[in-house]
This record gives structure tokens, sequence and C-alpha cells, in this order.
């Protein structure tokens, strides 16, 4: 690939179709990724005299796609979202319910999350660097394995067994507690 | 059970960036080339594979700009990527140039000339104060054209090529008309007077 063309032109030749894939592998349509895709060179465009460093517009064209990707799916959330609105009498309703985390008023409660959460700091940062990378890859950009593949450059077996002996690793260190995340 | 949200959270803990403990650059499309490639000396590459475990836009920009920036298993796009992007480029020049407001301005513009035109040809004794207001108005709406296409200059976007040309053609076409009319009233007066 060539260096992109410094005209705001070349920057949606380069970019433009690359931005449609982003949001075609996060299930959108082909028309809807086209039109998500114009939103992202729209906000880009119109923020283009903030861009303090030009040969970083691909990530920032990226994060612009990542924003309203995660904006999309806010308001399909939202409009999937079935059922009457809480009524003034909602909260006597037997259905709500009590608040889910109740418990998080217990310091005791606080203190146990605040130990676990260290120990799992703790045992993160002792794994070897490509292990942390397949976990970060998979739970925070939530990646799939092919994908995770290509960015680090190994076999897709190669993530299944970094995240298998990273999930082992992770057990043994918290007591036992399997995660049953990646 | 561990939840994914706590690996989440503590993954966030150890990044750099979130802890504010170590610099934080977005990757270039050039140093993402040059990974992909393997071309970065050992400690660059592993550099960047740790910000790229953990900046979901420079992941992107290497999935979708650099290893497949045409393609993949998912991709359903076209097969003329050319005429795609060209198709989508006149498509976002309208969407912007509807969003500056630009056809409008110009019908707006086009409407005062001809109203001046109009005022000028019946020279009824009100139509000097409207013709003032006109050329007020005419210059804010022109002020406002030039407004935006300085705004394209600057935002890098391609200028129309005869941008100026059309505005100083349009008021020197007013002008002439003007110098027109002025010319034949003036006959008519002498035409009147013998």
């Amino acid at each position: 690939m060539t260096r992109p063309d410094e005209t705001f032109e070349g920057i949606f030749a380069t970019y433009y179709r690359p931005v449609v894939r982003f949001f075609v592998a996060r299930g959108f349509s082909r028309e809807d990724a086209q039109d998500l895709a114009q939103t992202v060179f729209l906000q880009v465009f119109r923020g283009l005299k903030d861009l303090q460093d030009p040969s970083l517009v691909g990530a920032w064209v990226f994060t612009t796609a990542g924003n309203i990707w995660r904006n999309e799916l806010r308001r399909i959330q939202t409009k999937k979202r079935t059922g009457p609105p809480p009524s003034e009498n909602a909260p006597s309703d037997p259905s709500w319910g009590e608040p889910a985390d109740a418990g998080d008023d217990d310091p005791i409660h606080d203190l146990i999350a605040a130990e676990r959460g260290k120990l799992l700091v703790e045992a993160l940062a002792e794994l070897p660097p490509q292990m942390r990378r397949c976990i970060a890859l998979r739970v925070q950009q939530g990646l799939k394995y092919r994908e995770i593949a290509e960015i680090l450059q190994i076999s897709i077996d190669t993530v299944k067994s970094h995240l298998n002996a990273a999930k082992g690793r992770l057990a043994e260190r918290l007591g036992g507690e399997l995660p049953r995340v990646f | 059970m561990l939840e994914r949200s706590d690996v989440s959270q503590a993954l966030r803990i150890l990044d750099p960036h979130e802890g504010g403990t170590g610099p934080f650059r977005h990757c270039t499309l050039v140093e993402l080339e040059a990974y992909h490639r393997q071309l970065l000396a050992e400690e660059e590459h592993e550099e960047v594979a740790d910000h790229l475990s953990l900046c979901g836009s420079c992941s992107a920009l290497l999935l979708y700009a650099v290893i497949a920036p045409d393609g993949g298993e998912e991709a359903i796009l076209g097969e003329d990527a050319a005429a795609e992007i060209r198709g989508a480029w006149h498509r976002f020049r309208a969407s912007l140039a509807k969003g500056n407001g630009s056809p409008d301005l110009e019908a707006e513009i086009d409407r005062c000339y001809e109203e001046l035109l109009d005022l000028t040809r019946s020279r009824t004794p009100e139509g000097s104060d409207a013709i003032d207001r006109i050329f007020a108005r005419l210059r804010t709406l022109q002020h406002r054209e030039a407004a935006g296409y300085r705004q394209q200059f600057e935002s890098n976007l391609r200028m129309p090529p005869n941008a100026g040309a059309r505005i100083i053609a349009r008021a020197g076409a007013l002008r002439e008309k003007l110098e027109d009319l002025v010319a034949s009233d003036l006959a008519a007066q002498r035409a009147g007077a013998t």
C-alpha cells in the first residue's frame, strides 16, 4: 500500500473500504456499513483541524469508526428494548425486586473484591507477554481467534493454546476460581 | 466466578496509557505495514504488538487497512473498488455541501441578483432602499459562501477548480446587466428629450 494522499480525497480513498469492512465485520449489512462509513468521514472531516499529527489520521479514522459503532450499538439496543417505560408505581412492583448490587455497600464485600482485583492484576502481569496480548485482544477488544492470530502473527491454534494456558494459570493464582471469560 | 469485566478492568490497570506510567502513541499506517511485513527491530516489533493488544483503533487499522484492505472472509464489498470509492466520494461531497448549505446559498444569491435587476428595471422611488438592503444581504451571503470554500481549503479538501472564478463571474454578469440597463435608460431619456 502506498502512503495515503494527504488531501482529504486521498484519505477517503485510502480508508473508505477498510472502514466499510470494519462495519461489515461487526454484522452490519453492506448498505448500512456504507452509510456508517459516510458518517465516519463527515466526523473526521469536521475535526480535521484538530488533528495534530497527520501521519496518525488512520488511527483517528478508526477511533471515530469505533465510537460510531458503539453509539450505533447503543441506539439499536435502546430501540430493541421492549415493554412500557417504568410507571410511577414501578418501585413497588415485586417483579422489579431488590437492586442486584445490594451487597456493594458492604465493606467486607468491597474488601474481598479489591483483594481479588489486586490478585488478578498481579496474575495477569506475571503472564508471558504474548499470552497477555491474546487475553487483551480477546477480552477487551472482543476479537475472533483468527483476528488475534493475524494481529500477533501466530497460528489460530497458538492463540487457543495461549488462552487455555492463561485460563489455567489465572485459576491457579486465584485459588481455583476458573475464569470462563475467554 | 471470574467475570469478563474483572479481567478487562485488571488489564486496564496494566495498560501504560490508562495507568499513566508510560508513553502512548498510536501507530502510523507506515509503522503497521512495517510490523505486518516483519521489518521492525525485535524491540520495536514487541512494542507495536503490546500497543495493538491495548488499542482497538490501531488493531482495526492493521486488520482492515493493512492486512486485508479490500477483502477478507466477511467482506461483501463490490468488485470494482475504484468505482465504489468514486461513488462514495461524490455522495460524501454532496452530503457535505448539503451540510454547509451550499446549494441553498447559491440559490439565495441568485434570487438576490434577480431582485436587484427587477428593482433597477422598475425604478420605483422606494426601490432605492430595497436595493441597498439587498446589496447588504448579498454581501453577507457572498462572505458566507467564501467562508465555506475557505473551510474546504483549510481542511485539505480539494477546492472546486473554479470556485473564485465563479463568484467573480456572477458578480461581473450582474454588473454588466446593470450597466446595460442604465445605458438603455439613458438612451430612452435622450430620445424622449428630442
